[in-house]
């Protein structure tokens, strides 16, 4: 009994506020300021009114963004090396057609070339010949070319050109006896 | 034929050096080609002058008087095509009446006796 009376003025002493928050520091000043926040039951975790709702993602619209997102994707895929070769196509057909203009040049500096060559050859042949025809030959006279026989000659190298001929024509027969 | 001594003929032909005679008897009536031998002749009658005339015309073996037909009727061919026959004419009379070479001389008279049947 002495027991039991004591605790039940101790307990009667003990007054709960269930009335306004369960915040244990409500009554708790801190400097002078109040809290008025509310907090879990039994927990030093500070609890909102409201708590916040989490938005549950939607399945069916991620697999419809992936979806999406991958259509998009194999589309840069596919077009875009379609546009790189048509470029690269592009850029070679430049270079093509670069090449066959330089081509085109350099096959007319060829021809420019191969007439200047063929000049240059026809003048020294010519020279050759010119210069044959210019050699003295015996007792001083001229042995002439095709060119130079005409009748403003002088008969002295017509005479000496003519003997020369023979001497050929016969240094072949000989050659064709032997 | 030999194109450059066909062509040195043919200067010596239209030269005006009267050396161009000895030259074509030399080398051209002496020549072993009948080819070279028909050209020189026929190209010293077309000189048309005493010296060219006399070559193939008194010269035994020489133009109209040549071992070769060929050589002798070609001669005589371009003897009877030239326009002013006089000097011909004159040297194969002297030819008929003085040359020692009775050849020679028979020749000579076959070859006027064309000239006055051509004309």
């Amino acid at each position: 009994m002495e027991i039991k009376s004591i605790v039940g003025s101790k307990l009667g002493s003990l007054t709960f506020n269930r009335s306004t928050s369960t915040n244990p520091f409500e009554k708790t000043s801190f400097k002078g300021r109040t809290f008025n926040g509310s907090v879990l039951p039994f927990a030093d975790v500070f609890q909102s009114i409201k708590p916040v709702e989490t938005v549950k993602p939607n399945k069916v619209k991620m697999v419809a963004g992936a979806v999406i997102s991958a259509i998009v994707d194999f589309k840069s895929k596919l077009t875009q090396p379609v546009i790189n070769f048509a470029n690269n196509v592009k850029e070679k057909i430049g270079h093509v057609k670069e090449h066959i203009v330089n081509s085109i040049d350099s096959i007319k500096n060829v021809k420019t070339s191969i007439v200047e060559m063929g000049k240059s050859v026809h003048e020294k042949v010519a020279h050759a010949l010119e210069g044959k025809a210019g050699e003295p030959g015996p007792d001083g006279a001229i042995i002439l070319n095709m060119k130079h026989i005409n009748a403003q000659a002088p008969v002295k190298d017509l005479k000496a050109t003519w003997i020369a001929e023979n001497e050929k024509m016969l240094s072949k027969e000989g050659k064709a006896v032997a | 034929m030999n194109k450059k001594i066909e062509r040195i003929i043919d200067a010596l032909e239209k030269h005006e050096d009267m050396e161009s005679i000895e030259i074509l008897e030399e080398l051209g009536t002496n020549s072993p080609d009948n080819d070279i031998r028909e050209l020189t002749s026929k190209a010293l009658v077309r000189k048309n002058v005493h010296d060219s005339l006399k070559v193939v015309i008194i010269n035994q073996g020489k133009g109209i008087n040549d071992l070769s037909p060929v050589v002798a009727m070609s001669t005589v061919n371009e003897i009877l095509a030239l326009e002013d026959k006089t000097e011909a004419i004159k040297i194969l009379d002297d030819t008929i009446n003085m040359n020692d070479i009775e050849e020679v001389r028979e020749n000579a008279k076959s070859v006027k006796s064309l000239l006055t049947l051509s004309e």
